[in-house]
């Protein structure tokens, strides 16, 4: 049985996510499932943004047959709901796999299309005589005699270090792979099963792959609600980005966490960010060009003296100056 | 109906504004979308069961080259209706 998570909990994460009240989630949530309803009935259709489209498919009336009596059934025509995903997220969920493509198998044409079918009953046959052949008891010695030795190896030898590798290897593998053949099915299959691995976002910062069309500004609005927050994921990716206009895709990039929230940063949050604003102007400083003087500017107002201190070899004097005298405040905070 | 139509009624019965709602709905799908990534399922009262499956890669034949292929493993997303949507829009 496949895991599911219920509404309650689904609930909770939203809530706990947005900082939303519950109810409101809970609202939310039941008003779009009745409009969609609404909608399938009016329309026959309805697309939800970030998930995909609903669709009414009518199925003709046809008759069938009773699978249990064999009596003749009229089946009335009824309608069905299709979803398909959006392109987005399926792009998003295989994106494992984004580097594969279909291949053109050579040499098989339409007529070979029974043999495979006939291979692939082969290889399980195979494995089963000799298991059935040899007795239970035979089996349990061959597999028990290498542990002792291994055991006793371990224990008497004067230097354990240079033993144990030399030893241990070859009788285990040898002796096992005789006795119990492992079945080519079991051993295809854990490879191709895609392994997921949590990580936490609030202590190391979460781990993101590009995709195609996404730029720092977007992924920025994806993760921190705020666009305008982008240099602090520049900062933690100067060795994988060179030029902040340019990702290519595939490339694995570190969301950093915050700690506070967008609209509400604490004084370290500015700081990171303010570095970040600092490491694009220097990134667009070294391709001449004109909009780097803005995210210096952003620095500067906000009166981080540290952090333009430790870059202060690397900004350029006449910068400075000119960027104090420009009037106004960075909307950003 | 149209995802802003969506949202121009949600506000309307919510009474909150149309740029608060779209947030929410944007980060919403957002953990259905990481959920789903992490192989489990998701149940909506109501609507239906959304999952994902896995499906190896397999040879197909290809009638425009007229040769068989060889196409990647993918996943994929499935939508289970509830048995009340399916009542009502018989």
């Amino acid at each position: 049985m496949k895991k599911k998570i219920t509404f309650a909990k689904l609930l909770d994460k939203i809530a706990e996510e947005t900082g939303a009240s519950k109810q409101l989630i809970h609202d939310l949530l039941i008003e779009t499932v009745n409009l969609t309803r609404e909608g399938l009935n009016r329309d026959g259709y309805v697309n939800l943004s970030g998930l995909g489209r609903f669709r009414l498919k009518w199925h003709k009336a046809r008759s069938g047959r009773n699978p249990q009596t064999g009596e003749k059934i009229e089946i009335s025509g009824h309608n069905s709901v299709n979803f398909k995903a959006e392109a987005k997220l399926r792009e998003y969920i295989n994106r494992k796999y984004s580097h594969l493509q279909s291949e053109i198998i050579e040499g098989e044409t339409e007529q070979a299309e029974a043999e495979p079918a006939d291979t692939s009953i082969k290889p399980t046959d195979t494995p089963s005589k000799p298991v059935s052949e040899t007795p239970s008891h035979f089996k349990w010695l061959w597999l028990v005699i290498p542990l002792l030795i291994i055991i006793l190896a371990y224990i008497f030898w004067p230097s354990p270090k240079v033993s144990e590798t030399d030893i241990k290897e070859p009788i285990v593998s040898e002796e096992i792979d005789k006795d119990v053949p492992v079945p080519p099915d079991e051993a295809e299959q854990p490879e191709s099963k895609p392994v997921i691995k949590e990580i936490k976002y609030e202590t190391t910062g979460r781990q993101h792959t590009v995709m195609h069309g996404e730029k720092l500004w977007t992924i920025s609005q994806d993760f921190y609600n705020q666009g305008d927050l982008w240099p602090n994921i520049y900062r933690m990716n100067l060795n994988e980005i060179n030029n902040p206009d340019l990702l290519s895709i595939g490339n694995e990039i570190l969301i950093p966490p915050l700690q506070g929230k967008p609209g509400n940063l604490t004084q370290k949050d500015i700081e990171d960010i303010a570095e970040g604003f600092i490491e694009v102007y220097l990134a667009y400083k070294k391709s001449n060009k004109g909009k780097a003087l803005y995210y210096l500017w952003v620095a500067k107002k906000w009166n981080i003296n540290e952090i333009i201190d430790k870059y202060s070899d690397r900004i350029d004097e006449t910068d400075l100056e000119l960027v104090v005298k420009i009037e106004g405040y960075p909307n950003i905070k | 109906m149209t995802n802003l139509e969506l949202i121009r009624n949600l506000s309307l019965s919510l009474g909150k504004s149309q740029a608060e709602i779209k947030q929410l709905l944007k980060s919403s799908t957002k953990i259905m979308r990481d959920i789903l990534d992490k192989d489990i399922g998701i149940t909506i009262p109501g609507l239906g069961i959304f999952s994902s499956y896995f499906k190896k890669e397999r040879k197909s034949f290809n009638p425009y080259h007229n040769k068989f292929m060889l196409l990647p493993p993918k996943r994929i997303i499935r939508f289970h209706p509830g048995s009340s949507i399916k009542n009502e829009l018989k």
